[in-house]
């Protein structure tokens, strides 16, 4: 992948909070429960400012989990939140969705590589394209699979149909 | 009153780079390209100047003598003469508004009313005009898409400082008069005042300006028939430094706001002084419009208070001055600060808002039509469906830079590329 500083071994916590701390400066670290890490603070996409926490456990090979804080995540007027593209949904708390930044098989994240380059930049270009998406419902930043969990619920529903048409022919 | 800059800097002020507005900067300049004359409208109003020497000149013209036994220049001012001219103020409207001045010594015995007289018996039968309209102070041509003010200036006696004379104040009830002139040299004092940007920049607006054209053709192809020879252009270049730019929104912006109110607006060329003495701002296209702005409150202010003026002068030719008949009144005054109030509120809203709200804030500064047009070419230019684009974001805010030959030299500096992804989706049901 271009530009990006692939490094041996996964990075360790501190190269990671160096790199938010020196790129990102409106961002603070908070060391939470166990392992697991948080950074917090404002970035825009667009002009507005949003703050969001991107969770992260260094002793884990997962992906970090980011979020939308403030103003939360919102579906467009008369909308669902399974609509919202590209989000790791929790429904439970579909405020709470993570924001799906990238493809996993597709390589594009690994611990080996800095969330201050990677993650962070790829939130503000969501961020940019859900404000897009909030004013007519397309999404123009691409992506890979279904745009939606609206979209992949469809999708498996419509196969669970086709499946049962053909198991009753 | 001279204004100090940090009284222009006090509204509002710009501390740090959080406060800098790349997207709102990216989306102003496609404001700028949909309400400025397109490659096809300036050919069209070039094509009219052309035809005024000839025609003045004719045979049947009744100047024609005056023109052929003196030496007679006929060329373009005010906005044509800066490249600052902009479509009309009405929302459903591409007409647009240029200015001619004929250059000619006239005879010691005609009246301040005369030269325009005779102006405008000697334009009756102009190709393809629909209406020739006397002026207070110019003959105004009419055609469907555009009007062109035609206004004589008398050369002042030799040794002539360059293209300064007199031009004539005849209105239908009151005293004529010669007022002192020199817009070739305000031109000239204009294009060498203003901050010139780099040539990525020029390639940028250049390439915006071409997809704006053929988006704007259909619309115009019923434009009148001007001769379309392809000659040297008599209409000079545009100039596309930031200043210029920030003084067509600031034009579009009070045509709108002054269309509905029936009273005389101030003149165009009050604004074009103001736009390059505000001064250069390093921070972008949004900074340049707010600081802009500011210096006319402040200015406005300032006269209010005082009950009187401002007396904006012609640098090129002092005695000139720019305003001279506006304001008369303290509410003209106000309603100008009171405007400039309206904008940089409008401005700071639109920098801390979602694009949906930031088009609502340019539908009410520069109209419906226009913001929905920019908001489409926005929408083509970071399209990543059918395309790839990297897209450059700012170091420290993440905001996107949608253009980094447009950023302002603060922003450019800190783009770094956002590095290629696919956004995905993942579901909790999921098995």
């Amino acid at each position: 992948m271009r530009g990006l500083g692939y490094h041996q071994r996964p990075r360790k916590l501190g190269a990671q909070r160096a790199k938010v701390e020196g790129h990102w400066p409106l961002f603070t670290f908070e060391q939470l429960r166990g392992s697991m890490v948080r950074w917090k603070g404002k970035i825009r996409g667009f002009q507005k400012w949003y703050v969001i926490a991107v969770y992260w456990d260094p002793e884990r090979t997962d992906r970090p989990y980011v979020i939308l804080q403030d103003p939360p995540l919102r579906p467009r007027e008369g909308g669902t939140f399974e609509q919202i593209p590209h989000l790791m949904f929790y429904s439970e708390h579909p405020e709470l969705s993570g924001l799906c930044l990238f493809d996993p098989e597709g390589r594009e994240w690994s611990n080996k590589l800095l969330i201050a380059d990677t993650t962070m930049r790829w939130a503000a270009e969501w961020l940019m394209y859900y404000e897009l998406w909030h004013v007519d419902g397309i999404w123009r930043g691409g992506g890979v699979g279904p745009e939606s969990i609206a979209e992949a619920r469809a999708a498996a529903i419509y196969r669970q149909t086709g499946q049962l048409a053909q198991d009753a022919t | 009153m001279r204004v100090t800059l940090r009284a222009i800097r006090s509204f509002p002020v710009v501390r740090s780079i959080q406060e800098t507005a790349p997207g709102l900067d990216d989306l102003l300049l496609d404001v700028v390209t949909v309400i400025e004359l397109s490659d096809h409208d300036r050919e069209v109003a070039d094509n009219r100047y052309r035809r005024l020497k000839p025609h003045l000149e004719r045979p049947s013209s009744t100047l024609r003598e005056l023109l052929l036994n003196n030496s007679c220049l006929i060329y373009a001012q005010g906005s044509m003469a800066i490249g600052a001219t902009i479509i009309g103020g009405a929302e459903d409207e591409d007409r647009f508004d240029v200015d001619a001045l004929v250059d000619v010594a006239v005879p010691a015995h005609w009246s301040n009313d005369e030269a325009l007289d005779q102006l405008y018996k000697a334009l009756q039968g102009f190709p393809d005009v629909q209406k020739i309209v006397r002026c207070t102070r110019c003959v105004q041509l009419q055609w469907t898409f555009m009007h062109m003010d035609v206004t004589m200036l008398d050369p002042m006696a030799d040794p002539r400082p360059e293209r300064v004379g007199e031009i004539f104040h005849s209105p239908d009830i009151g005293a004529s008069y010669r007022v002192p002139s020199n817009p070739y040299g305000f031109g000239l004092w204009f294009r060498k005042n203003v901050t010139y940007p780099t040539q990525k920049f020029l390639d940028e607006v250049k390439s915006r300006r071409r997809s704006f054209a053929i988006d704007r053709l259909p619309s115009m192809m019923a434009m009148d028939k001007a001769e379309q020879e392809r000659l040297p252009p008599v209409v000079p270049p545009r100039v596309d430094a930031q200043q210029v730019h920030a003084l067509k929104l600031m034009k579009r912006y009070l045509n709108l706001r002054y269309e509905r109110r029936g009273i005389k607006r101030p003149p165009s060329i009050y604004f074009t002084k103001l736009s390059v003495t505000c001064g250069y701002e390093p921070l972008g296209l949004t900074a340049q419009l707010e600081r802009f702005a500011a210096k006319i409150r402040i200015e406005m202010d300032a006269a209010f208070a005082a009950n009187n003026g401002p007396h904006e002068t012609n640098p090129a030719y002092e005695v000139e001055q720019l305003n001279d008949r506006w304001p008369t009144t303290q509410a003209d005054r106000k309603m100008l600060a009171d405007d400039m109030v309206a904008l940089l509120e409008g401005l700071q809203k639109a920098r801390e808002a979602e694009i949906k709200d930031v088009v609502a804030v340019l539908s009410d500064l520069f109209g419906e039509r226009v913001s929905k047009r920019t908001l489409d070419a926005f929408n083509k230019r970071v399209d990543q469906r059918s395309e790839r684009r990297t897209l450059h974001f700012e170091r420290g805010t993440g905001a996107i830079i949608p253009a980094t030959a447009v950023a302002a030299p603060a922003v450019a500096r800190s783009a770094v590329e956002v590095p290629r992804h696919n956004f995905h989706c993942e579901d909790d049901h999921e098995d």
